[in-house]
């Protein structure tokens, strides 16, 4: 199993440290903030197809050869599959459609509905396997739902005790098949309202903050989206794709697809195509696409976010600090990939997601619904040309 | 419990004294990822 380190991505950094050093968000080094990126022995993936969930990718995990322990439901991995439908509306050939949500007829299998069960495997597993020597304090836990709800499942698989703080909006996201027990604590406000209590919390109390965007356990666990797009022998496209489409809040799931991308390309055998990053975001809460455009961070000032965060529909898409200017966040990742960023109105989400659903069979929620209609504008604008490969990340579905 | 930012302390009321996990309960939670069955890639794609 391929050991690994982290590297700071700090431009004048690039401290390393050892994967087996234990749990670590940040680089030592006084500079400005920078993700830490994980570097493996193994520059070549070995996919281990009977291991249980995204641990079919372990070479490429940071968590030291270990898996959660086979619990009384099987671990959600990933799913892609060739679009004919939805292609053909679009005018494309080679579309892919990474479906991360629950759709058992055709073979997704995340209760949790969300690809955000793959990160919370990796992160859970990054977590426990740093702290074997020593056993661990509880984590607090801040999400708009879905991580929440992703936490919630494995931890209660696991047997973790967990604090959720979720936003109100966020509580009809906490959908599970069976009853759980964690504390949870709803407030009263927004996402960043959450985040900053349950950082409170944890420090007061001396709870652990599993850190984000920050843990490199998160962003690869949600990278193996990509890994299975590209390496599946009868799902993927064994290919690295031209074209990479999501609905953004925070961007993580973004950042690590481009992380993904970049280790492909290290492996050698998937091709030379710096896969072009696109992310879009629900108008009139666009803080990711503004800073895009612009050229600089924008940081909305709090009263008119939540004035356009009330008019958004995929409220999951609404984090108000976007890792955005941090060394290996949204901005470099836009910029190594030449990528691009995609306003959605409600109104043309709400045709998105009836569109998918005419098309591919299956109802999406609103976050995946928002990539759609992200692509349908890349076709109309010839930002993506009909030859081009490109994976659609359907990252939720409804139901 | 639903609480706004401001009411901060009634969390910590509630929260009390929290659990610690052990290390042998952390053992119970992970185990090795299976070796057999890897799949080379480059005889798959």
């Amino acid at each position: 199993m391929s050991e690994f380190k982290m590297r700071c991505q700090h431009a004048a950094c690039g401290t390393e440290y050892s994967g087996a050093a234990g749990f670590r968000l940040s680089c030592d080094h006084d500079h400005e903030p920078a993700l830490l990126l994980p570097v493996y022995e193994n520059t070549q993936l070995t996919v281990r197809p009977s291991a249980p969930g995204i641990f079919k990718f372990a070479d490429w995990l940071p968590t030291n050869g270990m898996q959660l322990a086979q619990s009384r439901y099987p671990l959600g991995e990933p799913f892609c599959y060739r679009s004919y439908g939805l292609a053909r509306r679009l005018g494309l050939k080679r579309l892919y459609i990474a479906f991360s949500g629950y759709w058992p007829e055709r073979g997704p299998n995340l209760v949790t509905r969300t690809f955000k069960e793959f990160e919370v495997q990796c992160s859970l597993a990054y977590f426990l396997t740093s702290q074997r020597k020593t056993g661990a304090s509880p984590l607090a836990i801040a999400s708009a739902g879905n991580t929440g709800n992703s936490f919630n499942f494995y931890a209660a698989l696991m047997g973790f005790p967990i604090y959720l703080f979720v936003p109100e909006t966020g509580l009809d996201n906490l959908v599970l098949p069976f009853a759980t027990s964690p504390f949870l604590v709803a407030v009263k406000g927004d996402y960043s309202d959450a985040i900053a209590m349950a950082d409170a919390v944890a420090k007061r109390v001396g709870f652990s903050r599993d850190g984000g965007v920050l843990n490199v356990g998160r962003r690869a666990g949600m990278a193996t989206v990509m890994l299975n797009a590209v390496t599946h022998p009868e799902q993927g496209s064994g290919r690295l794709f031209d074209h990479y489409f999501q609905g953004v809040g925070s961007g993580s799931g973004a950042i690590a697809a481009w992380e993904a991308v970049q280790m492909l390309l290290r492996d050698g055998r998937f091709g030379s195509t710096p896969t072009k990053i696109h992310m879009a975001q629900n108008s009139p809460f666009t803080p990711i696409a503004d800073s895009w455009e612009s050229g600089e961070t924008v940081i909305i000032p709090e009263n008119d976010a939540r004035d356009a965060i009330a008019n958004v529909t995929a409220k999951v898409l609404t984090n108000r600090k976007p890792p955005y200017e941090v060394a290996g966040g949204l901005r470099d990742a836009l910029t190594a990939s030449k990528g691009q960023t995609w306003r959605v109105s409600n109104q043309r989400l709400f045709h998105a997601a009836r569109l998918f659903n005419a098309e591919e069979g299956i109802d999406i929620g609103s976050a995946s619904a928002v990539g759609v209609d992200a692509l349908r504008q890349a076709v109309e604008a010839g930002a993506v040309n009909p030859d081009d490969a490109i994976l659609l990340h359907i990252k939720r579905s409804a139901a | 419990m639903t609480v706004a930012p401001n009411e901060i302390n009634s969390v910590f009321e509630e929260i009390g004294e929290p659990p610690r996990i052990s290390a042998q309960d952390i053992d119970k939670m992970l185990e090795p990822v299976t070796a057999a069955s890897a799949q080379q890639l480059d005889e798959a794609v």
